[in-house]
This record gives C-alpha cells, structure tokens and sequence, in this order.
C-alpha cells in the first residue's frame, strides 16, 4: 500500500482539491464576500480616487486570465477577482496606476497563471505582485489604511476561520510566534500595533491563503511560526508588525518553505506509521 | 557549404548557448545593466571564443587526451589574459566597469564547452563558424536583455536618454529592480518561454504530471 496517498480524495476532479460542502466556486464567493467590509472602508477612506485602481486591477486580472484560458486551457475562474480586491486594498491608494497595473501583471502570470491557475501555484499573486512592487519601486511607500481597515476585517476573518476555510492554527502560530520572538529580543516590534493598520488583513488573506500555506496541520503551525519569526526579523528595532513590507517579505518566504514544511511533516507521519504497524 | 552555413547560424537562435543549453548565465546576469557593459563583454567573449577554438582546432590531433583541458585552459586563460590587458590599455573606464567579469571568461562554460564538443575534433574553419555562432547566440542575448534593463532601469539605451524619468520633468518612473540580478533571471527566463513557444521542440518533457481525480483513485 502506498503510504502517500491520501485516504480518501475530494471531490472534486480538478485541483484545489477541496472535502464537503466547499467547493472552489463557494469557497471564492465567500472569500469575495469577506473581502466586502474591508474594501468599502478603504474606498470610504479614500472618495473616489480608488475607482481607477479597482476598475484597471480588475481588468488586469480577468484580461490575462481570458489570456491563459484560450491559450494555454486553463479553467476559468472567478479566484482572480480576489487577488485584485486584496491588491487593490493594500496598494490602490499608494502605488501609482502603471506600477500598480505592471506589479499585478507580474503577479497574477507568475504567481498564478504559469502554473496553471489557483491550487497550481505556491505563492498567492498578491503576494508576488506587491514584493515585486516593493524591489521595483523603491520610493513608492505604504501608507497606513483606512482606519477602519483592522475592524472591517475582523467579520471576515471570523466567518473564513468558523468555516474552517483559512485554518485558525496557522493564525495562531503567526501570533504565538510573534510575541514570542519579540518578547525574546526584547520587544523589537510594537505589539499594540497589531490591531490597527494592515496587519488582520493580510495575515488572514494572504498569510493563511489555504492555497499557498501549509495545508496539515502540524505544518500549518510551522508555517505560522516561521512566518511570524521572519516578520520580526524583518521589521527590525523598534517597528511596528503592521507595515506592508516586512509582512509581505515574510509571508512570501513562508510561502516558499511550505511545500517543504509540508513534505517534512508527511515523511514524518509515514515514518512514524510504518513504524507502528511495522 | 550549407553544413559550414548551419555551424554559423544555429546557435543564434535555434540551439543558443544561453536560452538552450543554459550556458554563461553567470555573465548574463553580472554585466547586462547596461548595453555598453553587454557590448563589450560580448564581444570580448566572441574574440576569445574563436580564436581559442581556432587553436585547439589546429592542436587536436597533438593534444593528449589526458590533459586536454588543461591545454584547453592553458590557451583560454592566455587568450584571455590578453583580452583583459586589452581593454585595461584602451577601454580602461569600460574595463573597471566590467570588472573581473572579462577575466572570468576562463571559467564561462560556453568557451570550455565549444572547445570539448566542436573544435576539439572537428577541422579548423568548421570550429571557427562554430565559435563565431555561438558567440554571436551570446551576444544576441546579452544585448537584449541589456537593452531591457537598461532602458527600464535608468530610462536610457547606450547612456541615450530614451524614457523621459519622473525627476527630469518626463514621465517615465525608473524601475529599480532592473538594475538588480534577479531581473535578468527572469529576463533569461522570459527569452526561454518566447523561444520554446515559437519553438516547441526545444521544450524539455515534464518531469511529472498532476493526476487527475479518476487517476487517482483507480490506482
């Protein structure tokens, strides 16, 4: 019996692979629905200098999709709206719209649609798009949200952990591991800063991302405390963990490590079953 | 005649030394900032190329195959020697540009390379179309992906300014990245996707492939 196959398979015939209820399609519109309060507190914020940037992102994202979908047969899907609200979120008020439009081109193809759409990749689009942001244009800098960024998130971020779709454990080692690695170098980042500016945002939807964090549980927890070790490392003395950068930078290289977090801890589990059952 | 034409013109795109074998990424991504750095650097590299492929061509049938690449080094790393004297006389502003770039074409894969699989057992003109083929294949490359970074790092091409910048009253906004290593990664990495999409031959087979859901359950 081959030890790596799962139990049972979802079901569903094309990945994300996804058990019960959720399906891809129901899984998006929820996202897209708790993405709702936080971005009509940032379009509140900002009048209406965001349309531009919301209406472009939009296109951006559908445009290279219908791309990739006559070209290369890759399944439509409706996931690529997300990424472009989560962007225009973060980026729409700061980033310049040549910039903003080239960052989520870069993004959303080499982030996503090269490998095949949503479930393929193993780093969420947004991700991609703002890091290539951040090397790319140095000057242009993240200023602090909406005010309400942090409360309108928080109905969101209840309703993706209650209905298990973003996995409260990964939550929990980012936190635990934050006030830990502070608290161990002796307060270098501004705890009380977590609950304003970015920082619910993006650790719910980009750091959790079911599709490009962890995805056992055990790895989900290593995910989480990497994660929230490097955004301590990378904020330095005395900042604050809610700034776009150090966020980004460590949710992307925890992106990276965690096909292999997952790996090591599978290899552990099947090492530690055919031990037992010989 | 038509075989010695093919020696010339299949490295240039069809089996290019860069986006095919993958040979020489290390200069590719250290000296294209800009396209005079590119320029020089190629054409360094396409002097020293032909005409060590010429010399170990001539040698072939003397060289002892125990120690071939140590004459094979021997003659290149001259070649080069030189070639950086060269520029250090008459370029000496491109050459501390360069830097030790030009001297780390002893150790470019493409000139051992085309020594060990052409011109150590093919005749002399023959191994000199190959050398002048690829070093050109090179160069195509180089300058493109020095055409790029240049002119979206810094706005210019040749220090031309092309793109108006933002702090010169125009309006082109200077991408910083451009100018760093990773770029030209993806660059190359861009060049290779164009390529073997215009050529599909040239793509490797999957290493693997992602099972769909009735595979997996049959097996």
């Amino acid at each position: 019996m081959n030890l790596y196959r799962p139990f049972s398979v979802s079901s569903g015939s094309n990945a994300p692979y996804m058990r019960g209820f959720w399906s891809y399609e129901r899984a998006t519109w929820a996202t897209l629905f708790c993405l709702i309060p936080p971005l009509v507190a940032t379009l509140w914020e900002n009048g209406g200098a965001l349309f531009p940037a919301l209406v472009l992102s939009v296109i951006t994202v559908v445009g290279w999709q219908a791309l990739f979908v006559a070209r290369r047969k890759i399944p439509q899907r409706r996931g690529v709206l997300v990424s472009a609200v989560i962007f225009v979120v973060i980026a729409g008020g700061d980033a310049p719209l040549f910039p903003a439009v080239l960052g989520l081109s870069f993004g959303i193809i080499l982030g996503e649609l090269v490998f095949g759409g949503r479930g393929f990749s193993f780093l969420n689009p947004v991700v991609v798009a703002l890091a290539f942001i951040i090397f790319a244009y140095p000057t242009i800098t993240f200023s602090s949200p909406a005010d309400w960024l942090t409360y309108a998130s928080i109905p969101g971020a209840v309703f993706l952990i209650v209905s298990r779709l973003v996995s409260w454990r990964m939550l929990a080692g980012f936190v635990v591991s934050l006030i830990a690695t502070s608290s161990l170098f002796g307060a270098v980042i501004d705890l009380g800063s977590l609950t304003q500016g970015y920082f619910l945002f993006i650790v719910i939807f980009l750091a959790c991302d079911p599709a490009t964090s962890a995805c056992t549980n055990s790895g989900r927890w290593a995910n989480g405390i990497l994660s929230g070790f490097l955004v301590c490392v990378f904020t330095g003395s005395g900042g604050a963990a809610n700034e776009v950068q150090p966020l980004i930078m460590a949710i992307f290289l925890g992106s990276i490590f965690a096909p292999l977090i997952d790996r090591i801890v599978v290899e552990i589990n099947v090492f530690m079953r055919s031990r037992r059952n010989g | 005649m038509k075989q010695a034409y093919a020696h010339l013109t299949d490295p240039l795109i069809k089996a290019n030394p860069i986006t095919l074998h993958i040979l020489g990424i290390c200069s590719a991504l250290a000296v294209t900032t800009s396209v005079s750095t590119a320029l020089t650097m190629s054409a360094a590299l396409t002097v020293v190329l032909v005409l060590s492929s010429a010399m170990i061509s001539a040698i072939r049938h003397h060289m002892p195959t125990a120690i071939r690449l140590i004459v094979q080094i021997t003659i290149i790393a001259s070649l080069v020697i030189v070639m950086d004297l060269f520029l250090k006389a008459f370029a000496f502003e491109m050459s501390k540009r360069l830097s030790i770039f030009v001297g780390l074409i002893v150790t470019n894969c493409l000139v051992l390379g085309r020594a060990e699989a052409f011109a150590r057992r093919n005749p002399v003109w023959p191994s000199v179309l190959d050398a002048l083929g690829n070093g050109l294949g090179y160069s195509i490359i180089l300058l493109t992906v020095g055409t790029i970074r240049e002119l979206f790092g810094v706005g210019t091409l040749l220090g031309y300014e092309i793109l108006p910048l933002v702090e010169n009253g125009g309006w082109f906004r200077p991408m910083h990245v451009m100018l760093l290593a990773p770029s030209a990664f993806f660059i190359v990495g861009f060049l290779v996707w164009v390529i073997r999409s215009l050529r599909p031959e040239q793509a490797e087979t999957p290493e693997f492939r992602i099972l769909s859901h009735d595979e997996t359950a049959q097996s």
